[in-house]
C-alpha cells in the first residue's frame, strides 16, 4: 500500500490560518518514518489527513494511485481497514480493557471469543495482561496509551500512524513499544511516528521528515 | 380522596407528555449529534439557548392561530384535541432536549468519530458507537424534556381547551380547581407533578453520575 499526499493544504473550519501548506509526501508499507517538528507545526493534522480521518481542504490523496476521496464508501472503508491512526491523547471506550483492545476485530465481524482471545494475546505481548478486566476508563494516562497502541496493533495494519506514542509512558514501556514497532517494521508493516524526543534510533528508521509552520522542510531517507 | 377522574387526568397527562417527548426526541437527537460534530456552533447554540426559555403561552398562541377554524391548519381539526397538546409540547421541548443532549455529547462525539474512523468503523457502526458511548447523556436529556412537558400549562390550556375526560391534564386541572376554590384535588395533582419532577431529577442525576469516568487523557 502506498499513500500519496499531493499538494495538500488544510485549515480548520472557522480558522484563517493554514495548518498544512503545500504538503506532498508518500508513506509506504514496510517503511518506518519519523515526523518531527515543534508543537503546532502540523504533525497531527498531517497524520489525520494521511489516515483519512480528515479530508483536506485542498490537494489530493492517492492510495495505490486511486484518489481516495472520490472512491465509493465501500472502497473507502476497505482501505481504511488497512491503516490505523493512534491518537496522542488516547480515547477509551466504555467497558473493560480487553473489550477495548478487541473492539476493532468486533467491527470486522470477528466472533466475540476469537476477538477476546486475540486481544489477550496482544495484551500479553505488551505485558499488560493484568489490566485485561479493568474498566478502561479507570486506567492511568500511560496505561491508556499502551492500550490504545495494543488496540491498533491487534489489526496488523499495513500502515500505522502513531501520534506521540511515548508521551505518557515510563521508560520501561517506551522500550517495549520501540521493540514492538521494530517487530512491526520487520514484519513488513509501515509505521509513521510523530515525536519530539529521541526514543527511536536513526538506524531503525527509513526516513525522517521535519515540519515547520505547516510545511515539510526536510524529507530525507536514512 | 383520589377519584377515577383524577387518576384519568394523571394518566392522560403522562401519556401526552411521553408521546410529545418521544416525538421531540426523534428530531432533537439527530440535530444535537449533527451540531456536536461541527466546529462553529456559537450562533446555533445561542438560538437554541434562547428557544429553551420560550414562553409556553406564546407557542400556545401561535398553535391556536394555526389550528383555529380560520387558521391555515384548520382542516386538520386538531384544536382542542390531545394531539394538539402533543404537537405543542413536542415543539416546546425540542430546544431543551437538543441543547441538553448537545451539551452532554459535544466533548466526546468528535473524538469518537475519529476513533471509529481510525479503527475501521462503517457509517452504521459509527452511529452504533455514538449511541453506545453517549446514551446516558441522551437519556438524561430525554428525561429533562419529559419533565418540562409534564409541567407545562399554557399550551395544554390554549390548544387543549381543558375538556373534562378528553384534554384535561394535571396542570390545567390544577388551574381550574384553584379557580373554583377546590383545593383537595389540586393538591393531589400538585403533589403528583412534584413527585414526577423529583423522580425525573433523581434519574438524571443517577444516570449522569454513573457515566462520569474520563474517556480520554487530558
Amino acid at each position: 500500500m502506498i499513500i500519496e499526499l499531493n499538494n495538500v493544504w488544510h485549515r480548520y473550519e472557522g480558522s484563517k490560518k493554514w495548518i498544512l501548506r503545500e504538503v506532498s509526501v508518500i508513506f509506504r508499507e514496510g517503511e518506518a518514518v519519523l515526523i518531527t517538528g515543534h508543537n503546532g507545526s502540523g504533525k497531527t493534522t498531517l497524520l489525520k489527513i494521511a489516515s483519512f480521518i480528515l479530508k483536506p481542504l485542498r490537494g489530493k490523496i492517492y492510495v495505490d494511485k486511486q484518489d481516495f476521496w472520490r472512491l465509493s464508501e465501500e472502497d473507502k472503508l476497505r482501505i481504511r481497514r488497512n491503516i490505523v491512526y493512534v491518537h496522542e491523547k488516547p480515547i477509551m471506550l466504555k467497558g473493560s480493557v480487553v473489550y477495548n483492545v478487541a473492539y476493532p476485530l468486533l467491527l470486522r465481524g470477528c466472533l466475540d471469543d476469537e476477538a477476546l482471545e486475540k486481544a489477550m494475546y496482544v495484551l500479553k505481548k505488551l505485558g499488560a495482561e493484568d489490566l485485561a478486566e479493568i474498566d478502561a476508563r479507570k486506567l492511568s494516562a500511560g496505561q491508556m496509551q499502551l492500550i490504545s497502541i495494543a488496540r491498533a496493533l491487534i489489526l496488523g495494519p499495513k500502515i500505522v500512524f502513531l501520534d506521540e506514542p511515548f508521551a505518557h509512558l515510563d521508560v520501561e514501556k517506551q522500550e517495549l513499544i520501540v521493540k514492538v514497532i521494530k517487530e512491526e517494521v520487520s514484519n513488513g508493516n509501515g509505521i509513521v511516528i510523530t515525536t519530539h524526543t529521541n526514543h527511536i534510533e536513526y538506524k531503525d528508521l527509513d526516513r525522517i521528515i521535519v515540519m515547520k509552520d505547516g510545511m515539510i522542510i526536510e524529507d530525507r531517507s536514512l | 380522596m383520589i377519584n377515577v377522574e383524577t387518576i384519568e387526568t394523571i394518566t392522560r397527562s403522562l401519556w401526552i407528555s411521553a408521546t410529545a417527548t418521544l416525538i421531540a426526541s426523534l428530531w432533537s437527537m439527530p440535530m444535537a449529534f449533527t451540531l456536536a460534530l461541527r466546529r462553529r456552533t456559537v450562533f446555533v447554540e445561542a438560538i437554541l439557548e434562547a428557544l429553551v426559555g420560550i414562553p409556553a403561552v406564546l407557542l400556545g398562541l401561535i398553535l391556536y392561530l394555526l389550528f383555529s377554524s380560520s387558521g391555515p391548519l384548520a382542516f386538520l381539526k386538531l384544536l382542542y384535541t390531545p394531539f394538539a397538546i402533543v404537537i405543542g409540547e413536542s415543539l416546546l421541548i425540542t430546544p431543551l432536549i437538543t441543547s441538553a443532549c448537545y451539551r452532554g455529547v459535544r466533548n466526546i462525539l468528535k473524538d469518537l468519530r475519529e476513533l471509529g474512523l481510525s479503527l475501521g468503523a462503517s457509517r452504521f457502526q459509527l452511529l452504533e458507537l455514538y449511541i453506545r458511548e453517549t446514551y446516558p447523556a441522551v437519556i438524561a436529556s430525554i428525561i429533562m424534556g419529559f419533565s418540562r412537558a409534564v409541567g407545562e400549562l399554557g399550551i395544554a390550556l390554549m390548544v387543549g381547551g381543558n375538556i373534562a375526560g378528553f384534554t384535561r391534564t394535571m396542570t390545567t386541572a390544577i388551574a381550574l380547581d384553584v379557580a373554583k376554590g377546590e383545593f383537595e384535588e389540586a393538591i393531589v395533582l400538585g403533589l403528583t407533578l412534584l413527585s414526577t419532577s423529583i423522580l425525573a431529577s433523581i434519574a438524571v442525576k443517577f444516570i449522569t453520575r454513573v457515566d462520569k469516568n474520563d474517556y480520554r487523557v487530558e
